[in-house]
């Protein structure tokens, strides 16, 4: 999710962020505890990596999303 | 039925789930886990699809994301809730105050699970709200002096039995399970006939007229009443 940079409030704009975060790591969350209790072979311990690591990386372009906005707005050393 | 474009339709193997949530990847995740616990799933991205699937499908439980475009997931409860009173209703939401869960439960919600959540605890609320929804479908509905007892296959007025047929009951019991709420004849054949709405047809209307002289044949009082130009009602009104 891209957050304007000239009309989105910060705070709606971190609300927004934190939001996208849930989506996820409730994927991620999920995918391994499935793949510790169902997994058994090879391929489907692979299958179940690669959609956490898609899911790892979704959730950390919405922290950097967030970071942004909260650098906009308070600067970058109280991050 | 799949409200993503261009996607197929999954099988029909059990317990009917719909799940609206707008996040592709999450939707996917549900319903390909939720496939191999044997439930049926079908998706639905926004809210206006999702009050369309649950008003014209058949569903024994549905997935609610609060966050939804078009229209958001408390619109879709007030909307849903008088057509589908029994319908298990589970809320998934970001928001994790507890006002906000307050909300969706005084909305209509039965169940609500802050995101994000374990699966596993997804699968348990299910599995809870199937069984608390299969006890109360067990017990007798009534509404005024009409009592239908489905568990006995028997329906009584006024502490009078009638004599229904299967499909008269299976009517009957379609409109008190919607009670207060409006019932088309798109809604009866889908859901009491389990076939498409012919406009040309009206096998309906003829069931309900039997229904009715059933029914409120003998009594001053009448539950059924005709909605013109939508369909029917059943209330103690």
């Amino acid at each position: 999710m891209s957050l304007s940079r000239q009309t989105v409030p910060v705070a709606e704009a971190i609300s927004s962020g934190l939001h996208s975060l849930a989506q996820p790591l409730t994927v991620l969350q999920g995918v391994l505890e499935l793949a510790l209790s169902r997994a058994e072979t090879v391929e489907e311990y692979r299958n179940a990596v690669e959609v956490a690591l898609g899911n790892a990386r979704r959730a950390i372009g919405s922290l950097n999303d967030v970071r942004e906005s909260a650098r906009q707005s308070w600067g970058p050393r109280h991050l | 039925m799949d409200m993503h474009q261009g996607e197929q339709r999954s099988t029909e193997t059990g317990i009917r789930v719909l799940v609206v949530e707008d996040d592709r990847p999450l939707a996917n995740f549900l319903q390909k886990h939720l496939q191999t616990e044997e439930y049926s799933v079908d998706l639905a991205e926004d809210g206006e699809l999702g009050c369309e699937a649950i008003t014209h499908g058949r569903y024994d439980l549905l997935i609610l994301d609060l966050n939804l475009p078009k229209l958001d997931g408390l619109a879709v409860l007030e909307r849903v809730r008088p057509l589908k009173p029994n319908l298990p209703v589970l809320v998934l939401t970001a928001r994790s105050g507890v006002e906000d869960r307050v909300l969706s439960l005084d909305h209509g919600a039965d169940d609500c699970l802050v995101k994000p959540f374990s699966f596993t605890e997804l699968s348990a609320r299910l599995r809870a709200l199937l069984r608390r929804h299969k006890d109360l479908t067990k017990r007798p509905i009534r509404v005024g002096d009409l009592v239908l007892d489905r568990k006995n296959w028997r329906v009584e007025r006024a502490g009078r039995r009638l004599d229904l047929t299967s499909k008269e009951f299976a009517v009957l019991e379609y409109l008190m399970r919607n009670t207060g709420a409006a019932v088309t004849r798109e809604m009866l054949m889908e859901n009491v006939w389990n076939s498409p709405y012919d406009a040309s047809s009206n096998l309906a209307d003829v069931y309900i007229k039997y229904v009715r002289d059933k029914v409120d044949g003998i009594f001053e009082h009448k539950l059924i009443r005709t909605i013109r130009g939508v369909g029917y009602v059943l209330s103690d009104d």
